[in-house]
């Protein structure tokens, strides 16, 4: 996958990545070690603010015309992040992140299995 | 340019990942000040993105060390005190400075840049390698002493 087609990755919250396709290993790397950072900043700001969790977090980066989506997976322990191309129609963002959403659950569920 | 090989290697991938951030960031400065692309609010983004991202993860190496009773805890612990402050210092130096001249922003980045990657390279090789040792991924011999006055 290119940025034409998006990317996803998995990450814990050290930010090291469990799955992961659509880029270079050490594009995705980067991406998992610094974006889960300022996943991590901002639940803590919004926890010491107001007191409560955040689930979901949404931004777009408009040059590179991709929308991300962040997920909790696992009691906020895992993330999900997933870059879309913007010029793909809502349902079908819709479904991609579902799929890799579900993708992702399977592998947190194989994680607890393997761990168990 | 600080580049990535096994010597700078602890590892255990989430120190490894963590300190590639670092280098990266580092590297990245490096390269604005060669190419004399380095603006005021590019390096005071820098700076603030490397001294933050360092705090962040000086605690999670803490709670890594700290879980395997590694011998190199306090010490590590004590590095990384000094480090986040003296960073500190220099950052609030650089807020502090008014008067900035192109000639000046370069002279300070360049001497605040050698400073600060060279102490965390110092820091790796001496420090963190250790942990792979506690975590039974690097074997003792394969590590330098530590060093006890890093500043």
């Amino acid at each position: 996958m290119t940025d034409k087609k998006g990317w996803w990755i998995l990450v814990d919250k050290d930010g090291l990545i469990i799955a992961g396709e659509g880029r270079s290993k050490e594009d995705l790397e980067y991406f998992a070690a610094v974006i889960t950072f300022a996943i991590i900043s901002l639940r803590k700001a919004i926890r010491e603010e107001m007191g409560s969790e955040i689930s979901e977090i949404s931004f777009k980066v408009p040059e590179r015309g991709l929308v991300f989506h962040v997920l909790s997976l696992k009691g906020g322990n895992l993330f999900l992040i997933t870059a879309m191309p913007e010029s793909m129609p809502l349902g079908m963002i819709r479904l991609k992140t579902k799929e890799i959403y579900e993708r992702a659950e399977k592998i947190v569920e194989s994680l607890g299995t393997r761990k168990g | 340019m600080i580049q990535w090989s096994e010597k700078v290697a602890t590892g255990v991938p989430k120190i490894d990942v963590q300190h590639r951030v670092l280098i990266r960031n580092f590297n990245l400065l490096e390269e604005h000040i060669n190419n004399r692309t380095l603006s005021y609010d590019e390096l005071n983004e820098l700076l603030l993105f490397l001294l933050k991202y360092a705090e962040w993860h000086f605690g999670r190496e803490e709670e890594c060390v700290e879980e395997t009773g590694c011998y190199i805890a306090e010490l590590n612990k004590k590095q990384h005190e000094w480090y986040i402050k003296h960073f500190t210092q220099l950052y609030e130096e650089f807020k502090a400075i008014k008067d900035w001249t192109e000639e000046k922003l370069y002279e300070w980045a360049s001497r605040v840049h050698k400073e600060l990657s060279e102490w965390l390279l110092k820091h790796v090789i001496r420090t963190d390698r250790h942990i792979g040792v506690c975590m039974g991924k690097l074997k003792p011999e394969e590590v330098p002493p530590p060093e006890e006055n890093l500043t």
